[in-house]
C-alpha cells in the first residue's frame, strides 16, 4: 500500500490534534513534516520477506519498527515504551507491541492506543512514504519517542539542521 | 532509562527563583508509591512525559515517580501517571469541585458560611443528643484521607459517646484485618514489599494485582521472570497475572468462592509429604495437631478437586511447589476478601504460610493486598494500632438498620459515597432519601449523597493539606501540601473539631494545624517516633511502622522472633470447613456473577471520571462473559445485554472473551454511573460484616 506525501501529512495532522488536546501545546510543532527528518527504513521486498523492518526514528538512537498488518497495511512506531523506556516487542499474532518490563500493550491497528498496563499515552507513530520504487521513507512522528528532556533537545538539534 | 531521570534536567530547567520541591505519595492504591513534586512558576512543559498543570495561583506543577523510594523505584501505574491532572486548576475536569459549604433550604441546597453551617449542624446533634442520646448519631469516614482526620472523627465519637462508627474499610479491608486478627493476633500487614525479591515462590490468590497494585505486582512479576521464584496465580478468572502463571509457574483456575477447599487440602499435602516446617509449628503456632487431623480426614486432594474444579494432582503440585520453597509469600486481595465467608478463606490461606514457616522471614510471609491506604489510627475492628482511642462501634450496616427503625436519626459522612459502593444499592439508597432526618456530607465533589444532604462541607484534598496514611508494608506515606486549597474548602479534620467545639469541647478540640493532631495522636501508637519534620527530611521513603522512638529507623517486617501478639504468644492454625456460595447459579440466575477492579480505573471513579486520559482508555462498563456461553444465548461482543440478579438489573454493554470460564460473568465493581451494585447481594461475612461482592446468581438477556 503506498501513503503518498498527503496521506502522511493527514496522519500527522490527526495525531498533532491528540497532542495539542493535552497540555502540551508547546509540542504540536514538533511533529511538523517540514522539520521531521526523512529517514530510508528499507524496502516493500524486505518487508514482504520479513514482515517487519527495524530502524532509529527520528535519531539514530531511538529505535522503531514498520510492520505489515495483516490487512495489507505498513505502519510503524517507535519501539520506546511510553511507560519508562523499555523496547517493546511486535507480536503479529496480536498485531500489538507487548512491553517486557511491566507488560503494556500497544495496539498497532489503532494508531499506537494503549491496550494495557501502566503506559500513560499511545505508541508515537511514525508516517511512512513508499515511493514509486518500493522503498519506504520514514517522515515524521505524531509524538516525541519517550525519553523526554534530553530527547527533545537532540531532536530539536537534528531539526534544526535539516530544517531549511 | 526512568521517568523521575528526567528530573534533573528539569529543575534546571524551571530555573532557581521560585521553585520548590516536595515529597508525596500517590493518592490511590495501597502500594503508595513515593512521588517528587516540583512547584514553580517557571517550569515549562518539556515533553509528554512530564504532564504539567497550571494552578490557580498560576504556579505550574509537576510529578514525577520518585526513584529513590524503596517502594517504587520509580515504577508508576497508569493510575498513577495522571496524579497531577486530578489537582483543582479552577477550570477543565475537575471544575465541579465543593467550593464552599450548602445548606438544604426547602429542596435546594444553598450557599452558606462556615460558621452558619457549623452552626447549624452543632444545633441539630445537640438537640438529637438532648432528646434521644448518643444512639440517634453516626459517623462514618473515608479510611485512606489522612491518620488526622480519622483521628479527628474519632475524638468526637468518644467525647460524645458516640457507638455508631465505622470505616469505609469496611467494605474493603476488614475481612484482611480480622483474618490477619484471628491468626496472628493483630490487624497489620506483617510483610515488607522487599520479601518479593527474597521469595522463592509467591502464591497470589484472588488478586488481579497487575490492576489493582500495579507497582507491587511489576515487582512481583520481574521476580518471576528473572526466575528468582515461582509464581502460583489462584483466581476465577483468566487475568493477566493467570498468564502470567502459566509460563512462570502454576495457574490454579478455581471455582469462585471455593478456596478453603483449596488451601485445606494443600494443608493436607504439606503435612502427608513432610513438607512442613516442624520447628516452627512447634515453637510458635497452635491448634497444628487439631488442624492436621481435621485435613487429613476431610480435605483430601481428590475431595477438594470436586470441589474447586482443579485436579488432585494440581493441588499435589502446588503443594509440593510451595513445601520445597526456602521462603514461600503469600498474597491475597479481594478475591478472598468480598466473600460471605471471607475471613475464613484468609485464615485457611494463613495456616499454609504458618505450616510451612514462613512468617516473619525474608521472603516467607503473608500479607492482604489491600485496595486503598490505610488510616495509620484505626477504630476497633483494625486493632492493634489503638492507643487511647476506643470506641465500641457498630457497623455501617447496623447504622442502616436503625435508620430503617427510627432509631438513628443523624449520619456524618466524611469522603464515602455511599450508593454506588453499597451491596443491593437501592435499597440503601431508599433508606437514606428516605428515612434519614439529617444528613451531614464533607466531601470534595458533589455525589450520590451530597444530592440527599441537609448540610455540606467542601473538604481540602491530596496535595492540598497534609496528612498521613500507610501502606501495605506499613510504610508511612505523608502527604505534603504543596497546592492552594480550593475556594472556602478546608481539611476533613476541621468539621469534626468545629462541632466539638461547639457541643463543649473547646480545649479538646483546639489545633491549628493537621501537625498539632499528628503530635497529639501519635502517644502509644507504632508511629511514636515520628514527626512531620522528621517525614518531610526523609522525603518519600518515610518509615514502616513501628518506629517507636525518635532514634528508631523503623521495621522491615513483624514477627521476626516468631512471637505473636496472642494471649499465649503463638498464632493461630484454625481447622475451617468450605462453606458454599449464599447465591448458588439457579435454572433462572445460572450464572455466577463477579465483581472486581480494573487497571484504569479507580475504585468508583470518583478521580478517574474527572481524567479524560484514562477515561477513553475504559469509556464504559463491561461484563465479560465466556465466547461459549455468549454463542448459546446469542450474545454478540460490543453489543448491550440486560444483566439480571434477583435485587435488579442493568444493561451493559458484552465483551465476549476467555478471561472468564464458562458460567461465570464479571463486571466492574465501582464503574461510575453504573451502578453494578444495583445487582449485587447484602450478604456479609459473619466476623468483619464485609459484603460479599465477589459472588452471586445473576442471568444475562440480549436486549
Ligand atoms: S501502583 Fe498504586 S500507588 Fe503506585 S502509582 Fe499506581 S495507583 Fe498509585
Ligand atoms: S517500560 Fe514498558 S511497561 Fe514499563
Amino acid at each position: 500500500m503506498k501513503m503518498n506525501r498527503r496521506e502522511s501529512i493527514a496522519v500527522i495532522a490527526a495525531a498533532s490534534a491528540v497532542v495539542a488536546a493535552s497540555p502540551l501545546d508547546g509540542l504540536v510543532g514538533y511533529a511538523s513534516p517540514a522539520s521531521a527528518p526523512r529517514v530510508k527504513v528499507g524496502t516493500k521486498i524486505e518487508l514482504d520477506r520479513t514482515g517487519r523492518l527495524s530502524f532509529a526514528y527520528p535519531t539514530a538512537a531511538q529505535p522503531a519498527e514498520a510492520v505489515q498488518l495483516a490487512d495489507g497495511r505498513i505502519v510503524a512506531y517507535s519501539r520506546i515504551c511510553t511507560h519508562m523506556g523499555c523496547p517493546v516487542d511486535y507480536r503479529p499474532k496480536e498485531q500489538s507491541f507487548v512491553c517486557p518490563c511491566h507488560q503494556s500493550r500497544f495496539s498497532a491497528r489503532a494508531k499506537g492506543r494503549v491496550l494495557d498496563g501502566p503506559a500513560p499515552r499511545r505508541l508515537p507513530e511514525i508516517a511512512l512514504e513508499v515511493d514509486a520504487r518500493g522503498d519506504i521513507y520514514a517522515v515524521g512522528i505524531s509524538a516525541p519517542p519517550f525519553g523526554a528532556a534530553e530527547t527533545v533537545r537532540a531532536v530539536e538539534a537534528i531539526y534544526r539542521e535539516v530544517a531549511p | 532509562m526512568k521517568r523521575s531521570a528526567l528530573f534533573p534536567a528539569l529543575i534546571a530547567a524551571a530555573g532557581k527563583d521560585d521553585t520548590r520541591e516536595y515529597a508525596t505519595s500517590c493518592r490511590f492504591c495501597n502500594v503508595g508509591c513515593g512521588y517528587r513534586v516540583l512547584v514553580g512558576r517557571h517550569l515549562k512543559p518539556q515533553s509528554p512525559d512530564l504532564p504539567v498543570v497550571t494552578l490557580p495561583d498560576g504556579k505550574f506543577v509537576e510529578l514525577v515517580p520518585d526513584a529513590a523510594c524503596p517502594v517504587n523505584q520509580g515504577d508508576y501505574s497508569v493510575r498513577g501517571a495522571f496524579l497531577s491532572e486530578s489537582l483543582y486548576t479552577g477550570g477543565g475536569p475537575t471544575s465541579d469541585r465543593l467550593l464552599h459549604p450548602m445548606v438544604r433550604v426547602k429542596d435546594r441546597l444553598v450557599r452558606a458560611s462556615w460558621d452558619d453551617a457549623l452552626d447549624l449542624v452543632g444545633t441539630r446533634l445537640k438537640g438529637y443528643l438532648e432528646r434521644y442520646g448518643p444512639e440517634s448519631l453516626g459517623l462514618y469516614h473515608a479510611d485512606w484521607f489522612g491518620g488526622e482526620n480519622a483521628y479527628a472523627y474519632m475524638k468526637l465519637a468518644k467525647m460524645l459517646g458516640i457507638k455508631n462508627y465505622d470505616i469505609s474499610g469496611r467494605l474493603c479491608a476488614a475481612s484482611g484485618a480480622a483474618g490477619l486478627m484471628r491468626s496472628l493476633g493483630n490487624g497489620t500487614h506483617p510483610w515488607a514489599l522487599e520479601d518479593i525479591e527474597h521469595a522463592e515462590t509467591i502464591v497470589l490468590a484472588g488478586a488481579n494485582a497487575s490492576a489493582s497494585l500495579s507497582a507491587a505486582y511489576d515487582r512481583v512479576f520481574a521476580r518471576a521472570q528473572s526466575g528468582g521464584a515461582k509464581l502460583i496465580v489462584v483466581d476465577v478468572r483468566r487475568t493477566l497475572p493467570a498468564r502470567n502463571a502459566g509460563r512462570y509457574g502454576m495457574f490454579l483456575e478455581i471455582r469462585p468462592g471455593t478456596d478453603v477447599a483449596l488451601y485445606n487440602a494443600i494443608g493436607n499435602v504439606l503435612i502427608a509429604e513432610g513438607l512442613v516446617d516442624r520447628a516452627f509449628v512447634d515453637a510458635h503456632t497452635a491448634d497444628f495437631d487439631t488442624y492436621r487431623a481435621f485435613v487429613a480426614q476431610r480435605y483430601t486432594p481428590e475431595r477438594a478437586a470436586q470441589i474447586t474444579g482443579l485436579t488432585a494432582e494440581q493441588i499435589r503440585q502446588a503443594a509440593r511447589t510451595i513445601g520445597r520453597s526456602k521462603a514461600t509469600l503469600f498474597l491475597s486481595g479481594k478475591g478472598l476478601e468480598h466473600q460471605a465467608h471471607g475471613v475464613d478463606m484468609i485464615c485457611s490461606f494463613i495456616n499454609l504460610a504458618l505450616v510451612t514457616g514462613n512468617m516473619g522471614k525474608p521472603g516467607g510471609s503473608y500479607s492482604p493486598l489491600g485496595g486503598h491506604q490505610g488510616s495509620i489510627v484505626n477504630p476497633p475492628l483494625f486493632a492493634g494500632q489503638l492507643g487511647d482511642v476506643t470506641i465500641p462501634n457498630r457497623t455501617i450496616f447496623q447504622m442502616y438498620d436503625q435508620i430503617e427503625r427510627g432509631t438513628q436519626k443523624a449520619l456524618l459522612l466524611a469522603s464515602v459515597q455511599q450508593i454506588v459502593n453499597f451491596p443491593d444499592a437501592d435499597r440503601f439508597r431508599s433508606i437514606l432519601s428516605g428515612k434519614l432526618e439529617f444528613l451531614v456530607v464533607t466531601d470534595i465533589y458533589p455525589n450520590d449523597v451530597t444530592a440527599l444532604a441537609d448540610v455540606v462541607f467542601p473538604a481540602a484534598s491530596w496535595g492540598e493539606t497534609p496528612f498521613t496514611s500507610t501502606n501495605t508494608e506499613r510504610r508511612v506515606r505523608f502527604y505534603e501540601a504543596f497546592a492552594p486549597v480550593p475556594g472556602e474548602a478546608r481539611p476533613d479534620w476541621v468539621v469534626p473539631a468545629e462541632l466539638g467545639k461547639r457541643m463543649g469541647y473547646a480545649k479538646e478540640f483546639g489545633w491549628k494545624d493537621a501537625e498539632q493532631i499528628f503530635d497529639e495522636m501519635k502517644t502509644g501508637q507504632p508511629f511514636a517516633g515520628l514527626t512531620y519534620a522528621r517525614m518531610r527530611a526523609s522525603k518519600s521513603t518515610n518509615y514502616q511502622m513501628p518506629v517507636p522512638t525518635a532514634h528508631s529507623e523503623g521495621t522491615v517486617r513483624l514477627y521476626t522472633d516468631g512471637r505473636f501478639p496472642t494471649p499465649d504468644g503463638r498464632a493461630k492454625i484454625w481447622a475451617l470447613e468450605y462453606l458454599p456460595q449464599p447465591e448458588p447459579p439457579s435454572r433462572d440466575y445460572p450464572f455466577t456473577l463477579v465483581t472486581g477492579r480494573a487497571n484504569d480505573n479507580w475504585q468508583s471513579g470518583y478521580i478517574f471520571s474527572r481524567t479524560p486520559q484514562l477515561v477513553a482508555r475504559l469509556p464504559r462498563n463491561y461484563v465479560r462473559i465466556n465466547p461459549g456461553d455468549a454463542h448459546r444465548l446469542g450474545v454478540q461482543d460490543g453489543k448491550t445485554v440486560r444483566v439480571r440478579t434477583r435485587r435488579g438489573s442493568i444493561d451493559i454493554v458484552a465483551h465476549v472473551t476467555d478471561n472468564v470460564p464458562p458460567g461465570v460473568i464479571f463486571t466492574l465493581w465501582g464503574y461510575p454511573d453504573s451502578l453494578t451494585n444495583v445487582l449485587t447481594i447484602n450478604v456479609r461475612d459473619p466476623i468483619s460484616q464485609t459484603p460479599c461482592y465477589k459472588a452471586c446468581a445473576a442471568s444475562v438477556e440480549r436486549v
